[in-house]
């Protein structure tokens, strides 16, 4: 069994242990609302009760902390006032606010993508979607730090969601392509990364090549090699060319 | 034009065919800039009230701004050809992209002084044309990206006096910028650093930023 020992004393906390949403409000995007309420109390309660909780983001080079109080004076929902943020990447931290140790970092979660997807399945996904001004692009690929990649689809495009999962153009053409550039993104470190959005890429990749591991630190020709293969699995086990040609076949008859 | 495979006057900046304004903002005409942060006022000034977080995607607006500024953000060599450094330097990548993302010689001065104000001065003191050091390992991380933080980073390495850099702050060493930048990590497991006074974030530095702590 593998166990973390952290020698700072900060509680490292699982992303369940609070439940985050962000949503819009209105007609606009501008006004955007983040709740926080706390879905397993059982993980705070070695934690004093005035010690504060907030809510770190950070995307496009921008970061903003959201306060939401105390555990014992928990603030259940606070605006953000930056509309920079579409889906952050973003943190839980529960710090001390009094005595000797004010400032201190009690406890901690990984980071996670935040977003105003109401799609469950997205948000547990290895690649996100979600509908942002692409133009003068249909979409485009973000790849953070530490988040899961992001394709930003154009939101002029109706039903953009329910589209990249079933356009066979898309999926035919497109997500092959951005599976490229993400092991592509990854292969430029020459190192056996270690995020966690990268390591869930990799374990994907090895359901669609059982035990074919990505050569890290060859020469740029066998990485080329292993991704040739990976995407000839992926187009195999979606049957991506056969896909596409039924949807022009259907189009010419029409 | 930038690759050296086209002559810089052919092409006009304001051709109707090429550009087209972005709705919101005030006309921008360049000028003679000593520092990155007079450069990012000047372009600020332009963006008025529009949200400059709608903007840090764009990229045609960050292209073309390098373009119309070329003569104050490169040089040529010899034979005419501008010496523009690494792609991203002009051309801007992804503003998430934590490697290149900082690395555009207008946007990220750009950004810096929207987001950070005066916190920003040690960043954006040097001319346009050069992307610091201190400015390259002080943004290599996304939680950097504050005020707290940054006015640990001005009180150490700015100085007031002079407007410029201390002597030493554009180093690799010892109590360098790299340094700060690997002891914040270190620092940010432990403590939250946003919830610190920045004099007190000063006080628990190692030692060997003696040099450049305000003397008290």
């Amino acid at each position: 069994m593998r166990r973390r020992i952290r020698l700072t004393g900060r509680r490292q906390l699982p992303r369940s242990v609070v439940d985050v949403k962000m949503f819009e409000v209105g007609n606009t995007t501008e006004k955007k609302l983040v709740s926080l309420t706390i879905a397993k109390s059982d993980a705070f309660s070695k934690l004093p009760a005035s010690a504060g909780i907030k809510l770190r983001l950070f995307e496009n080079k921008r970061s903003k902390t959201l306060s939401f109080g105390t555990l014992e004076d928990l603030k259940r929902l606070v605006e953000i006032t930056d509309d920079g943020f579409s889906a952050p990447s973003c943190q839980l931290r529960v710090v001390a606010t009094e005595g000797q140790d004010k400032g201190l970092l009690l406890g901690s979660t990984d980071s996670w993508t935040l977003s105003t997807d109401e799609d469950p399945t997205n948000r547990q996904g290895i690649l996100l979607f979600k509908p942002y001004d692409t133009s003068p692009r249909s979409w485009k690929l973000i790849i953070g730090e530490d988040t899961y990649p992001i394709v930003y689809i154009d939101k002029k495009i109706p039903n953009s969601r329910v589209w990249v999962r079933n356009d066979p153009t898309f999926i035919s053409c497109v997500l092959p392509a951005i599976v490229g550039e993400v092991f592509e993104d990854m292969f430029a470190d020459n190192d056996q990364p270690e995020r966690q959005w990268q390591k869930d890429w990799i374990d994907w990749a090895d359901t669609l090549m059982p035990g074919k591991e990505p050569p890290w630190e060859d020469e740029r020709r066998q990485k080329q090699d292993w991704l040739d293969d990976l995407l000839d699995s992926f187009c195999k086990r979606h049957d991506t060319l056969e896909l596409l040609l039924k949807s022009l076949m259907q189009e010419e008859e029409n | 034009m930038f690759d050296g495979k086209l002559d810089s006057s052919a092409i006009d900046p304001n051709a109707p065919s090429l550009v087209s304004p972005v709705r919101g903002t005030a006309a921008f005409t360049p000028m003679e800039y000593e520092t990155a942060r007079d450069m990012a006022q000047s372009v600020l000034a332009a963006i008025g009230d529009m949200s400059l977080a709608l903007l840090l995607e764009n990229t045609g607006l960050w292209a073309w701004l390098t373009f119309v500024m070329r003569d104050r953000l490169f040089k040529k060599s010899a034979d005419g050809i501008w010496k523009v450094g690494e792609v991203h330097r002009w051309y801007p990548s992804s503003p998430n992209d934590w490697q290149k993302g900082q690395r555009h010689l207008v946007r990220m001065p750009v950004l810096l002084l929207d987001t950070l104000g005066k916190q920003a001065d040690h960043l954006l003191c040097g001319h346009p044309s050069v992307l610091p050091e201190i400015r390259e390992q002080l943004t290599s991380q996304q939680d950097m990206f504050n005020e707290e933080f940054q006015q640990v980073a001005r009180t150490l390495y700015y100085d007031e006096v002079n407007g410029s850099l201390k002597r030493g702050a554009g180093g690799k060493g010892a109590g360098s910028p790299r340094r700060l930048a690997k002891i914040r990590q270190q620092l940010d497991v432990t403590w939250d650093l946003e919830h610190l006074e920045p004099s007190r974030v000063i006080e628990m530095l190692p030692s060997e930023f003696e040099r450049f702590k305000p003397q008290t």
